[in-house]
């Protein structure tokens, strides 16, 4: 089975999604961070590699997608280990002690795996070492952490990157990991990287663009955070013809905040922890319900949420 | 004769937790989510602390300003309903 990379070959050290990193080659919009033990190791490997060292199964993929318009799969082997692939690109193999990420392109340019590697790969290693994680992006504001859960097309990244054009720090763009703990719930940064709708604003004022796709740019954000933070409020982002937008604090149960979660749905062992976690979280956490019409752009809805992440309407701040 | 559930116990793949607007339920098992009143929910934590019918009727009759026979009843009829549903397994007392 796999083995533990040599540790001397893992030269950058980041953190993302609650997962200290060391990787043997440089993985962009990611801040060096110390290195730490337990790290997850990635490296480089041949194709032949990987394939030779997955334990291999014919059982169905635990979790599809198509992304990008290839066709993703994460299967799990007989001894526990993960092999994801992003269509024709790129393999990535997980070890079954959760400790080593071989990562195997196969196509050029770099920009499309990874991407994938640096979203749904990390956050999958994340959810299956343990920690929860919500669909959910987020910002770093005065107070701590505003967490934005929606459904795809909601306009949860394009809410983040207003914010962020407004003084706040990026957290996440898509999944926040929180993980279970017997303290504060803080949140933990997903990388400092965020994919930009074309259609709102210049994504040049936010960072970095690292590559443009088909409707998206990639973009590695100048103000991003680094560090955990207390989690201080969740906003469930609604779409609502007609309404507001308005927001209103909400007196939740677990049942409100459960649809956010992500993870994978073969670990049925996990549901305890699911629940317990969420329930804490929402009689912790002020959870808001946002409140918007279908046509309401990301500026009208930032005005609203300001005193939640500055502590300050527009206009105060303003003033 | 009709069984009387005497005792009851909350079942390991039952986890719940209140919230002030209601006590949500999961059965690990079923995968389903139950929501139980205010009401309810304080009568599935008596019977989850006391452990019998009898000891969470005396508790929640004193609480909730109700003649205790009442409360057997209602106790009785939550018991059955939650073992229906597997978020309670009951120890039956057969009338005579």
């Amino acid at each position: 089975m796999t083995s533990a990379p040599h540790s001397a070959a893992l030269g950058s050290h980041y953190r993302a999604f609650g997962l200290p990193l060391s990787s043997s080659f440089e993985l962009p919009g990611l801040r060096p961070a110390p290195s730490a033990s337990g790290a997850l190791g990635l490296t480089l490997s041949p194709r032949t590699a990987v394939e030779r060292l997955w334990s291999g199964g014919d059982r169905d993929p635990v979790w599809t997608a198509a992304i990008d318009g290839r066709p993703c799969a994460t299967r799990l082997g007989r001894s526990g280990d993960y092999l994801m692939s992003y269509g024709d690109d790129a393999l990535f193999l997980l070890s079954s002690d959760r400790r080593h990420l071989r990562c195997a392109p196969l196509k050029r340019p770099s920009a499309p795996w990874q991407r994938f590697l640096l979203d749904t790969v990390l956050w999958s290693a994340s959810s299956l070492g343990g920690i929860e994680l919500l669909h959910a992006s987020a910002v770093l504001g005065d107070a701590g952490v505003v967490a934005f859960a929606g459904f795809s097309g909601g306009g949860k990244t394009s809410l983040a990157a207003e914010l962020v054009r407004r003084g706040a720090r990026l957290f996440a763009d898509d999944i926040l990991a929180v993980p279970p703990t017997r303290s504060e719930l803080r949140g933990h940064p997903g990388p400092g990287l965020m994919n930009v709708p074309r259609t709102h604003g210049d994504p040049a004022e936010l960072g970095t663009v690292l590559a443009r796709f088909d409707t998206e740019d990639w973009v590695s954000v100048e103000r991003a955070a680094s560090k955990p933070h207390l989690l201080v409020a969740l906003c469930l982002l609604r779409r609502r013809a007609g309404a507001g937008p308005a927001m209103r604090r909400l007196a939740p149960n677990v049942l409100d905040v459960l649809p956010f979660a992500v993870g994978f749905p073969h670990l049925r062992g996990r549901s305890r922890q699911r629940f317990v976690h969420y329930a804490r979280l929402a009689a912790e956490v002020p959870v808001y319900e946002l409140l918007a019409p279908f046509g309401a752009g990301p500026a009208a809805i930032a005005d609203i949420v300001e005193p939640l992440v500055f502590g300050a309407s527009p206009r105060e701040r303003a003033a | 004769m009709p069984a009387e559930p005497r005792r009851a116990r909350i079942p390991d793949h039952v986890v719940h937790r209140a919230f002030p607007s209601e006590t949500v339920v999961l059965n690990l098992e079923t995968g389903k989510y139950h929501g139980l009143n205010a009401t309810a929910g304080r009568m599935f934590v008596a019977l989850e602390r006391s452990g019998s019918v009898d000891a969470a009727a005396t508790v929640l009759a004193g609480e909730f300003n109700v003649p205790r026979d009442q409360i057997v009843r209602d106790l009785r009829d939550l018991c059955r309903s939650l073992a229906d549903r597997g978020l309670l397994e009951l120890d039956d007392l057969r009338a005579a």
